[in-house]
This record gives structure tokens, C-alpha cells and sequence, in this order.
């Protein structure tokens, strides 16, 4: 699709990702077989088993390639690259053959692509097989001893661990009791430990079910502050937060919801799975003066935009500001203004900063 | 941090069986799992999921394989959830355990050693074994969305709860300044009411008299229903203070029955005071309590008959003290025995004597009774009578 409906055309960078997802299947085979003429011992070397991972991962590339594309955004691409030199070695793949394997994708899509829209990825490729040498190859903990609450988190942590939540929650409790203030405990104990147990998770030290219950737990516990939550003086403005459909991470959210409630602002945190005219008329209800929307996934990123583009075109769309966040918006500064938002934030407490700046304009 | 123990414990157990689940042939086992002594895949698996394992082998046998059955292995000291596939072979079952997805690598690893036709048998039976374990991500994707949902929820209710308390807070606050506002010009006008009674009462008509009595009585219980509500607002509020001091709970009931004695037989009622046993002295707020044993005879005398009888009883209990107040009077239906404890929950009941209620009466003695750590309960019968005990801790 060239033309959208509206007759705006389509920018190029997406026409760029939409031929790459259309065609990834093919590009990754043409890719894979350039690599084996070029490193021939590999294809002899290489199990039927192993041929097929490196096939999958062939298809990987292109498909962060192309969401990075879409985006324009560099970063997106290299934190997928970080996650490959992490990951890879443990299956056997060394960092020269993951190199090798971006070149072969490059040199593919230099010769197969529309030239004015392989200028995008092939750069990207190029940059990244650069920065692959300087990555990191560990995933270092964000609990070190450095960080401020790390004991009372490394407690907490290690009571989930032991599925344990009574005293997980009794550990948190006492703090409040002893004047610990909310907002710390969600940036200095929830926050590290959901990437600690991300981290954990990424090294098979961890199951999903550990994972999982990790984090409810930590939702259960959150909960328990609501009642500290809910009580500050209101100061007449109201937030709205909304996920993405089919987003099931939503703690990020929550934590800014909570933090602009204890700011002041009345706040109605809608969830995941809330239709496009639900989320409008809530705006409308609550007289919003904000909405708040987080995606984690990067394949989510188009339907922020599109959500974005709904809710502008609406009545009350037009004098509500919109602001976005979650992972990807984290790894690329740039990235909100590219789904038409009118700001983000790195955690909650920005959130709530940018989110009166955007009202004091 | 470091884990003690990993959940991935490298668990590759893969061997050969006949149809029955014997063990032919061990092909890999990681953690020593196999002991000479099991020779059968029923033996191999905890006793507590042995149904489940024939359930496996018959599945096995009527399908041609079974994929990610989670069955309990003893292992040497901590028992495992492990989770089985297998699939027919032309000698046999191949079977394969692993502890979870992330050892189905070691399982392909060790796959490459073997002859081609087993290789290709287990390559296949570790690719099933995946696909079905992404069909139990849904589940848990459905269980963290169920999750997610729920607290969605809580949230919302946690935020009413507060917009409700702080409603409630306000009217309390509103009532009560309300009631204070009141109460000084009703003062006022009561003492003119007593001044006017005194000055005329030789020089006015009788009907000017009889007005001036009925504006009075009105007046008075005008600023009794005002004082209740206060204490009732003020209670709510949480501002229920009790001045406990040590009293002596038999002395007290006996000034409030004597006080309450001269009120009854205005109207022809007698109250009797039953035989006090020895009684412990307790820790209370004796003004309060007071307001409870007087709220409670005065409602029984309003409720009982001229030349009806009530009677007061105090008992020593296990732990506390009790006192019962006991009339013969109208009695209360038990669909109202329900409500009398709500601030104008009762039915607005007029005495025998056309004496009125200010309804806060009964939901203020239970607040008094409940602060001290008590029980204030009604038994009555429409018709026959009512007894409303109340228990002090001791
Ligand atoms: C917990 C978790 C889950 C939980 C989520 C439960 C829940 N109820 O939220 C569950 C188990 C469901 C899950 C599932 C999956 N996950 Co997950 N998950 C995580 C984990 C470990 C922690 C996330 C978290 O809680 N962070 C803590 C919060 C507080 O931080 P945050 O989200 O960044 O939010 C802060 C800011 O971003 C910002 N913010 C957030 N939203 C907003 C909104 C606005 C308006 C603003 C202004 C700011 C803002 O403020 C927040 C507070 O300070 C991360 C690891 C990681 N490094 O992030 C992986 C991670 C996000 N998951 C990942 C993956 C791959 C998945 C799955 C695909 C795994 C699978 N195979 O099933 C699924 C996908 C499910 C789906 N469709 O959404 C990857 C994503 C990689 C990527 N970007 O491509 C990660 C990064 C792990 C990894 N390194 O591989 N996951």
C-alpha cells in the first residue's frame, strides 16, 4: 500500500519496513546462502539443526530491522544487537559469525532492494556491525551495591525467589512504616528488581512460572500502597493511561499513574485492553488533560501511532495532550515524536514533570 | 546476585523403551536419574504420579506419541517436575525428560550422537515438545492477562473506597457543625421558654399555660436530638474518647436505676434492681457507660406499659461483666431488630406514652459499648417484650 487512505503518502522509511517485512522469508534465504558461498566451511560445519537456527536468526535480523526502519530509529536496531551478543554465544554462535551474518544481510539487501529504500537499513547494518565490537557481552546487574536501595531490594528480590511473598510484602511494609516514601520504593526496589528478574530470566536462572510470579507478586504488593496512594490533596487535573492491546506489560504504566495520583492528579488507569472509542469516551468522561500510553513490544509501536492519530481526530482528542513511554522509549530519545506524541519520559517521576510542562505550555 | 539453587538443573534424560514402558536401552541421562534398580518408566516416576505415567504409555500407544507431561521424578533427594515426550520407534518408545525448554538444547546437542534414524526421531520430538510448550504460553500470557485485570480492578475500588470515605468524612463534618450551630440558639431559647413559664404562671390563661409547656417539652427534646447527633457525628468522625477510669460497675448501675426509678413511676412503671453478684471493678469511661444503661431503661420504660414491670440485671461472666435490661413492653419485630442499631434505621416508634425517639439513641450506646471492647445485643419478641444486653470486657 502506497497511498494511505487519507491520501497522505506513505513516508519512505515505512515503505523501507514494509518491503522488508513483506519479503523476509526470501531476503533471509538469499542472505542465509550468500553467507554459506562466502563461509563455506559453516555450511559443511553446520548441523541440519543448527542450519535452521541460523536461518531463524537470519529472519530476526530483518525483523528488527524493519521495525528500526520504520522508526528511523538506529537504537532500537543496536539494542537488539545487544541482546544478540549476549544470547548468541550460549547457543555457540561466535561474535564473528553473528558479523558476518549482518554482512551477508546488508550485501543482500544492496543488490535487491529499490536503491532509495535500501539507504536506511543498509546503513544501519553497516553502523551496527561496527558497534557489535564494542557492545557489552554480559548483562551486568542493576542490584549492585552501589545502587541506593539495593539491600532492601536484594531482601525482596530474594524472598520472590523463594516464593515467599508474605514476608516480600512485609519487608516493603515495614519500610513505609519506618517513613520510606512510595515513590522510592517503586524506583529503587519494584523497578530494579522487574529488570533483575528479566535479567535472571535471559540466564536460565530463572523459569517463566518464577517470572511470572515474580512480578504478580510485586503488583499484589503495589497494591497494598494504594491506600497511601490515593490521599494526597487532588489539584484539579486529571491523567488518563492507557497499554496497547495485546501488551501484557503494564507495571511500567501503573507506576506512572500512581505517580501522577500522588502528585495530585485524579487518575484512571485503563489497562490493555480497552477499544480505541472506549479510551475517546473515558477522555471525554473524565475531562482529561492527559493521556498516558505505554507499549514494551516494538511490533506495538505502530499501534501507538495509530491509537495516537484516533484519538487526535476525535472532539476531545484535540485539547488533550498525549504522552508515550515504556522500553523502546527508553532506548531512543527520539523515538516518541515519531508516533505523533507530545512527549515521554524515562520513569515515572519524568512523567510526571514533562506531564505539567505539557500543560504549562 | 547469584541463585543457590537453578531452576535449570541441565536435565537430558532420553532412553529407549518396549510398549509395556520397560527400559531397554539408557541413551543419555544428565543427572543420573536411571538406577539399575528402575527398570520401567512407572518405576522411574514418583509413586504419587504413577497413574499419570500409564496414562502416558496408553496415550503413547494410542497416538503415536505424547508431548510435555509433567510428571514427578524422586531423583536423588528433591523430587523434579520433569517434563516427558515420547514417540514410537521402530524398536520401541523413545523417550525424552527434561526439566524445561531451556534443556531441550543439551537434548539436541546430544542428538548429534546418535544413528541417523534416532537423531531424526529425537530432532523431531524436541521440535513437538517445543511447539507444545508455546501452546502453554498462552496460558500463562492468559494468567498474567487475568492478573493484570484484577488489579485493574483493585485500583478502582481502592480509589472509590477513599472518594467514598471522604464523602462520608465531609457529611459527618457537615452534620456535626450543623448540630453545633443549632444548639446554642435552642439554649437560649429554652431559658426565655423557663424565664416566660415562671413570669406568667400566675397571670396567663391555662391555654397559654399548656402552649407554653408543650413549646418546652419540644424544645427539649429538639436539643436532646441535637446533643445525640453531635455525639453520634463526633463518634464517626472517630473522635470517640473514652476517659476510662476504674469503676465500680454495680454502684453505677444502682444511681442510674434509682435516678431512672422516680422517671418510671411517673408512668406507673416499676424497675427492679436483681441481687448484684460480687463484681470486679473495670476500666471504663463511667460517664459513657452511664449514657448507655440511661439510653436503654429509658427506652424500656418508653416502651413498657403503666403497671408493667422491668427488671436489671448485672452478671459476672467469664472474663467480662453483663448487664441486661428487661422489659414486657411492645417488643420488636425481627426485621427491625436488624436496624434499630443504624442512626435512624429503626422504625420511628412512638413511646406508649406518645414519647418520641431522636433515633440516634440505640447506634450511639452500640459505638459507646464497642469502643470499650463490648457487645451491646437485642432479644425480643413483637408483643411480649425486649432485653437489650450489653458486655463489658473485665
Ligand atoms: C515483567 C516482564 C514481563 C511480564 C509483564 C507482566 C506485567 N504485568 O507487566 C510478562 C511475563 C507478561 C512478559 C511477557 C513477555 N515479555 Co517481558 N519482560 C518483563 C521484564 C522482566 C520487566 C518489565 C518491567 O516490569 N519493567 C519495570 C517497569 C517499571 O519499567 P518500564 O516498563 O520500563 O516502565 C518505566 C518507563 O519505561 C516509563 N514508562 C512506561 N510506560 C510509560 C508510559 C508513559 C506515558 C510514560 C511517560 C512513561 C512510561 O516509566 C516506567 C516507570 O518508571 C522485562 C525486562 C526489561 N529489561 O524490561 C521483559 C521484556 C520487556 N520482555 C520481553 C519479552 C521478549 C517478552 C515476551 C515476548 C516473552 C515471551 N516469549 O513470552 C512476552 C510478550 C508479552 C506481550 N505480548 O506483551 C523483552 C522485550 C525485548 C524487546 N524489546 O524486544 C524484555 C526486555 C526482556 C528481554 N530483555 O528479553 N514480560
Amino acid at each position: 500500500m502506497l497511498v494511505e487512505n487519507d491520501g497522505i503518502t506513505e513516508n519512505p522509511n515505512k515503505l523501507a519496513g514494509d518491503y522488508l517485512n513483506a519479503r523476509r522469508a526470501e531476503l533471509a534465504q538469499f542472505a542465509m546462502h550468500r553467507q554459506y558461498s562466502q563461509q563455506p566451511e559453516l555450511e559443511s560445519g553446520y548441523s541440519e539443526r543448527q542450519k535452521i537456527h541460523a536461518l531463524e536468526d537470519m529472519n530476526y535480523h530483518l525483523q528488527y530491522l524493519a521495525e528500526a526502519v520504520t522508526r528511523e530509529s538506529p537504537l532500537l536496531f543496536e539494542d537488539y544487537l545487544r541482546w544478540l551478543k549476549v544470547f548468541l554465544p550460549r547457543v555457540g554462535v561466535g561474535e564473528g559469525d553473528v558479523v558476518n551474518s549482518l554482512a551477508a544481510v546488508k550485501e543482500t539487501l544492496s543488490e535487491m532492494m529499490p536503491v532509495e529504500l535500501a539507504v536506511l537499513p543498509t546503513r544501519y547494518l553497516a553502523e551496527g556491525m561496527i558497534r557489535m565490537t564494542t557492545l557489552p557481552g554480559d548483562l551486568p546487574t542493576v542490584l549492585g551495591e552501589s545502587a541506593p536501595m539495593a539491600l532492601l531490594a536484594t531482601q525482596y528480590l530474594n524472598s520472590l525467589l523463594r516464593a515467599d511473598r508474605r514476608t516480600a510484602s512485609r519487608l516493603i511494609l515495614e519500610d513505609v512504616e519506618k517513613g520510606a516514601s512510595v515513590r522510592d520504593l517503586y524506583l529503587g526496589v519494584f523497578q530494579p528488581v522487574q529488570l533483575e528478574i528479566g535479567r535472571l530470566w535471559q540466564l536460565g536462572k530463572i523459569t517463566v512460572a518464577q517470572e511470572h510470579f515474580c512480578t504478580a507478586a510485586t503488583q499484589m504488593v503495589m497494591s497494598q500502597l494504594y491506600p497511601l496512594i490515593f490521599r494526597q490533596e487532588r489539584n484539579g487535573r486529571t491523567f488518563v493511561a492507557s497499554c496497547i492491546s495485546g501488551e501484557l506489560h503494564e507495571i511500567g504504566l501503573r507506576f506512572v499513574a500512581d505517580f501522577f495520583e500522588m502528585d495530585g492528579w485524579d487518575t484512571y488507569y485503563l489497562g490493555a485492553n480497552v477499544p480505541t472509542t472506549a479510551i475517546i469516551s473515558s477522555l471525554k468522561e473524565q475531562k482529561a488533560d492527559l493521556l498516558g500510553i505505554s507499549a514494551t513490544m516494538p511490533f506495538h509501536l505502530s499501534k501507538v501511532e495509530a491509537l495516537i492519530r484516533d484519538v487526535r481526530q476525535s472532539e476531545v482528542g484535540r485539547r488533550v495532550k498525549i504522552m508515550v513511554g515504556g522500553y523502546p522509549f527508553t532506548l531512543d530519545p527520539d523515538l516518541w515524536s515519531k508516533v505523533g506524541a507530545d512527549g515521554s519520559a524515562r520513569d515515572a517521576q519524568e512523567a510526571v514533570r514533562v506531564g505539567e510542562q505539557l500543560l504549562a505550555e | 546476585m547469584e541463585l543457590q539453587g537453578s531452576p535449570y538443573s541441565l536435565i537430558s534424560l532420553v532412553f529407549l523403551a518396549d510398549a509395556t514402558g520397560r527400559v531397554l536401552s539408557t541413551l543419555n541421562d544428565t543427572l543420573g536419574l536411571m538406577t539399575p534398580s528402575q527398570n520401567t518408566i512407572l518405576q522411574l516416576i514418583d509413586p504419587a504420579d504413577r497413574i499419570k505415567a500409564a496414562s502416558f504409555l496408553s496415550a503413547i500407544s494410542s497416538s503415536g506419541s505424547a508431548l510435555c507431561w509433567e510428571m514427578t521424578v524422586p531423583g536423588a533427594g528433591i523430587p523434579q517436575v520433569l517434563q516427558f515426550s515420547a514417540c514410537s520407534v521402530s524398536n520401541g518408545l523413545l523417550v525424552m525428560a527434561v526439566g524445561g525448554v531451556s534443556d531441550l538444547m543439551l537434548v539436541t546437542a546430544f542428538a548429534e550422537t546418535l544413528d541417523e534414524e534416532l537423531q531424526a526421531s529425537l530432532l523431531q520430538l524436541v521440535q513437538a515438545h517445543r511447539t507444545q510448550c508455546g501452546t502453554q504460553m498462552v496460558y500463562w500470557d492468559a494468567l498474567m492477562q487475568l492478573n493484570n485485570e484484577l488489579l485493574d480492578l483493585q485500583r478502582q475500588l481502592a480509589k472509590k473506597n477513599i472518594q467514598l470515605e471522604r464523602v462520608l468524612e465531609e457529611k459527618n463534618r457537615v452534620s456535626g457543625m450543623v448540630a453545633h450551630d443549632l444548639r446554642n440558639p435552642l439554649a437560649i431559647m429554652e431559658m426565655y421558654g423557663e424565664y416566660l413559664q415562671e413570669e406568667t404562671a400566675s397571670s396567663a390563661s391555662p391555654q397559654v399555660t399548656e402552649f407554653l409547656a408543650i413549646q418546652q417539652r419540644s424544645l427539649r427534646f429538639m436539643r436532646g436530638m441535637v446533643d445525640d447527633l453531635l455525639d453520634f457525628s463526633a463518634i464517626e468522625a472517630g473522635y470517640l474518647r473514652l476517659e476510662r477510669q476504674e469503676t465500680d460497675p454495680a454502684a453505677l448501675l444502682k444511681e442510674v436505676v434509682t435516678h431512672q426509678c422516680t422517671l418510671a413511676r411517673r408512668k406507673g412503671i416499676e424497675i427492679i434492681l436483681l441481687p448484684v453478684p460480687a463484681c470486679p471493678v473495670l476500666l471504663i469511661d463511667p460517664d459513657k457507660i452511664e449514657q448507655v444503661l440511661n439510653n436503654l431503661i429509658s427506652n424500656a420504660v418508653k416502651f413498657s406499659h403503666a403497671g408493667q414491670v422491668i427488671e436489671v440485671r448485672l452478671t459476672v461472666g467469664e472474663g467480662e461483666v453483663e448487664v441486661a435490661v428487661s422489659d414486657h413492653g411492645l417488643g420488636i419485630s425481627l426485621e427491625n431488630q436488624k436496624k434499630i442499631f443504624q442512626p435512624f434505621g429503626g422504625p420511628r416508634k412512638i413511646g406508649t406514652a406518645g414519647e418520641k425517639s431522636t433515633g440516634l439513641g440505640l447506634a450511639i450506646a452500640r459505638r459507646i459499648v464497642e469502643g470499650h471492647g463490648g457487645h451491646l445485643r437485642v432479644q425480643s419478641v413483637l408483643g411480649e417484650g425486649s432485653a437489650f444486653t450489653f458486655s463489658l470486657p473485665a
